[in-house]
């Protein structure tokens, strides 16, 4: 992944399971129905606070989220 | 956070009441704009009414102490105060967008007033007009959030 490249997610088949819509996931979160499709839709990577707001709304990890292309490689020097 | 406490965060929120919140929040957001946009037209048309059009422009046309001092005090609290409550409501999707439009409105800025003040100088040009360059500043801040919000 280069940089500047958004981090792939999976927000919006996390939202499907829970029969959300985008703007009832953006009340819960506090964000507009139009940052939740930014970020699903790879425009728009989240703050860190709201990648964790994210982490535990669905009660999962954020690797588990949001992909950033390097697979669990720790290291990242 | 434990998974079940996460789902006890989850399920505390009734079904709907996401949905409800986005409204209130978009709902709060244009009451905000749209009161900024009347304290924005009233002094306006109270100027054209009183004095006609041409007060706003002639340099010949001076306004009273009272009336200058009372539009500068007016501004300035809708300026201030209508951010401050604006900043409230609006997300961080929306507070980068309105970063990079206001980046984009300073270079605009940046680049034709020192060039019109140098051609100016020069007598190729007229003397640059402050209120055409204030107008050149929020035209762009509106083009430039209007291109990052619907790209």
């Amino acid at each position: 992944m280069e940089l500047g490249e958004a981090v792939k997610n999976r927000l919006k088949v996390l939202r499907a399971e829970r029969d959300w819509s985008q703007a009832e996931l953006g009340g819960r979160l506090g964000v507009s129905r139009q940052a939740v499709n930014a970020i699903e839709t790879g425009k728009y990577d989240p703050s860190l606070p709201l990648a964790f707001k994210l982490s535990r709304l669905f009660a999962v990890p954020i690797e588990e989220i949001f992909d950033d292309g390097f697979g669990g490689q720790g290291d990242a020097r | 956070m434990t998974a079940s406490g996460a789902k006890a965060m989850r399920d505390s929120i009734p079904r709907g009441e996401g949905e409800r919140r986005d409204s209130a929040r978009r709902r709060a957001r244009w009451l905000i704009v749209g009161g900024l946009a009347l304290v924005g037209m009233a002094p306006g048309f109270y100027i054209g009414f009183q004095h006609g059009a041409a007060a706003a422009q002639s340099r010949a046309f001076i306004w009273s102490p009272a009336l200058s001092m009372a539009m500068a005090a007016l501004y300035l609290v809708a300026v201030i105060g209508g951010g401050t409550l604006l900043n409230r409501v609006t997300d961080e999707l929306e507070k980068a967008q309105g970063y990079k439009a206001a980046s984009f409105a300073g270079l605009a800025l940046m680049i034709v007033y020192p060039t019109w003040f140098l051609l100016w100088k020069g007598g190729f040009v007229p003397e640059p007009v402050h209120w055409m360059l204030f107008i050149l500043f929020w035209a762009s801040l509106a083009l430039a959030t209007l291109f990052y919000r619907f790209r």
